[in-house]
């Protein structure tokens, strides 16, 4: 319809269409005329679209589009204005946030660096904690140990706590008496290991008059009594060193003798072994030479493959064969392996000697 | 078959242009030419062209005449609107032969262009509901009752079946895809702005058919069938009721509303009583 109708023929084309349609008029032909002409304008239908999308969005119908639009130029032209400040601002904003960011950044950088000290911090923590239990558990034994080690003192030394207190109080009283413990301890031992001592001591007075007598004479004698040990010892040392020499040189001749059984019994036991086949040696003996032979027929060799039993035959001559006594075959070799135990070259006759 | 002087046509082109100024079709475009291609690729048009060519020069120039001749069949199809019953479109295609012949004599040689139609006119109806439904890609509604090679027909109710060439069909689909109906005939020259008023109405009367709100009579306009049917609604006969309608024609007009021609039809008809 995009051809121009004039008047007359708009006419005909809405009576036409009355036939089918009674209520077409001509305003409707004309107007469906604009409309087709409007729309094969691709603006148009871009204008249609904006509208519509106008109504969708924003609410406003078509009729208070252009209200609307005056409106929205407005708002724009006071926003354009904005525009510059909001930049600046925007532009400020995006300095901050990026400042910010790099502030954050390394936060989180202090953050996790603290963290793993914290980390670290923690697990040495953890670990002395343990050591700690541990030296304590190990205080804890030791001093166990200690209180047993002074309880066992205490019983080595057959003393008690009460004794102790005891000595103290003794040292305290000598003390006062103007003498050191030390000295009381000295005196002591002039005594210690005798039993009875205080008699003793008083009996060793009455004997040699003074004290240091006494022990000169202790002393002397204890010189003899070491010197005549020693001697003691010295012989007793070279009675031991004779009587390992003798040790040693008989585990010698028990050696021997024991070879010599081992010996025996071997030679015994090959004697029971081939005492039996001594005639038969002789025999072999009074040959010329000693032939071991073995049959070449290769039918036994085949079938000696699938049963050994079915082999060639060994035999044993005198001189040389023309052919196998057991098969009559001519060809027939030397026994390599009996010349191998032998040690004796296949191709020179073996002459049996035995030995004295 | 007309005879001019001379080679008037040397191509398709020239050939279309002369079987369309000879069959008064000038303004129709080569696309609508194209579209009718197929109604004049016939064996038979072609053996009856021989035989018009021959009888034509031979009438012309003598019996011992001899020729060459290089020839085009043109398809040029004619449109009119039919409204009587069912309104449809009918496109008349004739074909136009235009042969560019070189005829010899004992005495002399010329050329010469023969033009003029060749078979017989085909006849395509095209009810307006069906191209309607054709526009509206609902073709489905109607059931094909026929099919070959070349032709395929539909059962259209209310008219007799369509039969219309396939080649036809796809054609009229491609251009229909980019242009309206409008323009299509608007392709066909001045025939085709003549009847594309009716046309776009009718189409247009059927696409709003259902959207309408139903018309007093008082406003509604008539045709001879509605007054017709009016009159008898009114206990008149069916031929008297005929009668009286034609008896009235001179002073209806097409314009009238329903009920102003009942008005003057029993007018007049009273009058004649």
């Amino acid at each position: 319809m995009e051809q121009q109708f004039t008047t007359e023929e708009i006419k005909d084309a809405a009576k036409t269409a009355r036939v089918y349609c009674q209520g077409f008029t001509e305003d409707m032909f004309e107007s469906l005329m604009e409309m087709e002409r409007r729309i094969a304008d691709s603006d148009y239908l871009e204008v249609i679209q904006g509208l519509l999308r106008l109504e969708e969005e924003k609410g406003i119908s078509c009729t208070e589009a252009l209200d609307a639009c005056e409106k929205l130029l407005e708002q724009k032209a006071k926003l354009e204005k904005e525009v510059p400040d909001l930049e600046k601002r925007a532009g400020i904003s995006v300095a901050q946030i990026k400042q910010a960011n790099a502030e954050y950044e390394q936060v989180k950088k202090d953050v996790a660096k603290t963290r793993q000290e914290l980390e670290q911090i923690g697990n040495d923590y953890v670990s002395s904690e343990k050591k700690l239990e541990a030296f304590n558990r190990k205080a804890e034994k030791e001093k166990q140990r200690i209180e047993k080690e002074v309880e066992d003192c205490y019983q080595q030394a057959n003393v008690t706590k009460e004794a102790i207190t005891t000595a103290g109080k003794v040292k305290a009283e000598v003390e006062s008496h103007g003498f050191t413990l030390e000295l009381v301890l000295d005196l002591s031992k002039e005594f210690a290991g005798h039993k009875n001592a205080k008699e003793k001591l008083s009996k060793g007075l009455k004997e040699h008059g003074s004290l240091n007598k006494y022990l000169d004479d202790l002393d002397d004698w204890g010189n003899k009594e070491r010197a005549r040990i020693m001697a003691e010892i010295a012989g007793l040392e070279s009675q031991k060193k004779g009587l390992t020499n003798e040790n040693l040189r008989l585990s010698n001749v028990l050696s021997q003798l024991q070879s010599d059984i081992a010996g025996e019994e071997e030679l015994r036991r090959f004697y029971r072994r081939y005492a039996g086949f001594s005639g038969l040696l002789d025999k072999l003996t009074a040959w010329e030479h000693v032939y071991f032979m073995r049959c070449g027929n290769p039918v036994s060799m085949a079938a000696g493959v699938l049963d050994k039993k079915q082999g060639n035959p060994h035999f044993w001559t005198e001189k040389l064969p023309v052919s196998c006594p057991h098969c009559g075959y001519p060809i027939t070799y030397f026994d390599t392996e009996i010349y191998q135990y032998l040690n004796w070259p296949a191709e020179e006759p073996f002459k049996l000697i035995l030995g004295d | 078959m007309k005879i001019l002087p001379g080679r008037q046509a040397d191509s398709w082109k020239e050939a279309t242009m002369l079987a369309l100024q000879e069959a008064g079709a000038e303004g129709m475009s080569a696309d609508i030419v194209d579209m009718f291609a197929s109604f004049a690729n016939d064996h038979k048009t072609s053996s009856e062209a021989d035989k018009t060519i021959g009888t034509a020069i031979r009438n012309r120039y003598g019996n011992k005449a001899s020729w060459r001749v290089e020839r085009w069949f043109v398809p040029v199809p004619k449109l009119h609107y039919d409204g009587k019953d069912a309104p449809q479109l009918v496109i008349e295609v004739g074909v136009y032969l235009v042969a560019a012949a070189a005829v010899r004599r004992q005495q002399d040689s010329r050329l010469i262009t023969l033009v003029g139609t060749v078979g017989k006119p085909e006849t395509l109806s095209i009810p307006m509901v069906f191209l309607h439904a054709f526009l509206e890609k609902d073709l489905g509604r109607f059931a094909i009752v026929a099919r070959d090679s070349v032709y395929t027909t539909w059962e259209v109710p209310g008219t007799k079946p369509v039969r219309l060439p396939s080649d036809f069909v796809s054609e009229l689909s491609e251009m229909l895809k980019y242009q309206s109906v409008v323009a299509w005939l608007g392709e066909f020259g001045a025939q085709g702005r003549c009847v594309a008023p009716l046309v776009a109405g009718t189409l247009l009367g059927l696409a709003f058919q259902d959207a309408s709100q139903p018309v007093p009579v008082s406003r509604q306009g008539f045709t001879t069938d509605d007054l017709v049917s009016a009159l008898k609604s009114m206990a008149f006969r069916h031929g008297e009721s005929e009668e009286m309608v034609n008896r009235a024609m001179p002073r209806l007009r097409a314009d009238m509303t329903l009920e102003e021609a009942i008005r003057i039809t029993l007018q007049t008809g009273k009058g004649g009583d």
